[in-house]
């Protein structure tokens, strides 16, 4: 049977922080690679339509971080049910807020980058066509920060929490 | 936790070295293409220590298990900190440097030797941290056999 002391009344409250701050901040960092890479678009825009639609790249980077945290936070909330059904201890709260709030700053972070790198590197597409290249792998090396985040917690909630 | 810390600290600071230098990068390769492929090296460095706080999660993730003794906690704690916060550290420097150095090589090449002797101490930064994250995890074992056998 399952412990009591370990499966305390408040601990899906962790378990549940660690949904919300997966998708908040995974949300802030995508909000701000799409906001800060689409001011750029917007500049491009005025002085070279042709270049917009290669230019939309970030901003699907930036959509990318957002599904990150979407998957990790579903992942999650399939882990969690009422009383009778569950029981869901104290360290499954922990881990789960642990791999919330991993995946939601990360996505933070890669947002963040994308989002300076989205910007700067369309206006300079836009002067220098042979720049595109380097910007697509800067944005990958962005986007991958993202991506350390949902593999480290991915593993972590399919290996430890079928229990 | 300090799985968490490990892998956000570090991407933190990775972001920001990323961010940065590629400032510097845009600026200067718009006027001087040929140097592109070489302006990407301060992007490369931030990823890198992206990867240092990668390994320290991975290996502290290792250790977490349902009957943890504090000492384990704390140690693991301790290192995920550590790595985390000195690649934070190493990313600041990293996109300050490789951003005014980038715009420097374009305006004098010789400076590209120089420039990549400082990204180098400054991608130390991070390695260091993780070094004494590896130093301290390996004492985690120690801790295994202290809870008892409740």
């Amino acid at each position: 049977m399952a412990d009591v002391e370990l499966t305390p009344k408040f601990a899906p409250f962790f378990g549940m922080g660690g949904i919300a701050f997966a998708m908040i901040f995974g949300c802030m960092g995508a909000a701000y690679g799409t906001a800060k890479s689409g001011i750029g678009i917007a500049g491009v825009g005025v002085f070279r339509p042709d270049l917009i639609m290669k230019s939309l790249i970030p901003v699907v980077m930036s959509g990318i971080i957002a599904v990150y945290a979407l998957v990790i936070a579903v992942l999650i909330a399939g882990d969690m049910a009422p009383p009778p059904g569950q029981h869901y201890s104290l360290f499954t709260g922990f881990m789960h807020l642990a791999c919330g709030l991993s995946v939601g700053l990360t996505g933070l972070a890669a947002g963040y980058a994308i989002g300076v790198v989205g910007d700067m590197g369309v206006r300079s597409y836009m002067q220098q066509s042979r720049i595109f290249v380097g910007m697509v792998l800067i944005l990958i090396f962005g986007e991958v920060l993202g991506l350390y985040g949902y593999i480290t917690q991915h593993h972590a909630i399919q290996a430890c929490c079928e229990g | 936790m300090g799985c968490v810390a490990a892998i956000v600290f570090s991407s933190f600071g990775a972001a920001y070295g990323t961010a940065k230098s590629s400032n510097g990068f845009f600026a200067s390769t718009i006027m001087h293409p040929e140097l592109a492929v070489r302006n990407l090296i301060p992007a490369i460095f931030a990823g890198i220590l992206a990867i240092y706080g990668l390994v320290a999660a991975v290996l502290i993730s290792a250790h977490i298990r349902l009957e943890l003794s504090l000492y384990t906690s704390l140690v693991n704690l301790g290192s995920g900190l550590a790595v985390g916060l000195s690649c934070l550290a190493a990313g600041f420097a990293l996109g300050i440097v490789g951003d005014a150095g980038t715009r420097s090589v374009a305006q004098q090449p010789r400076l590209y030797v120089s420039m990549v002797l400082i990204l180098i101490f400054s991608e130390v930064l991070g390695l260091y941290g993780l070094i004494i994250a590896l130093l301290v995890d390996s004492k985690a074992r120690l801790g295994y056999d202290k809870c008892g056998s409740a």
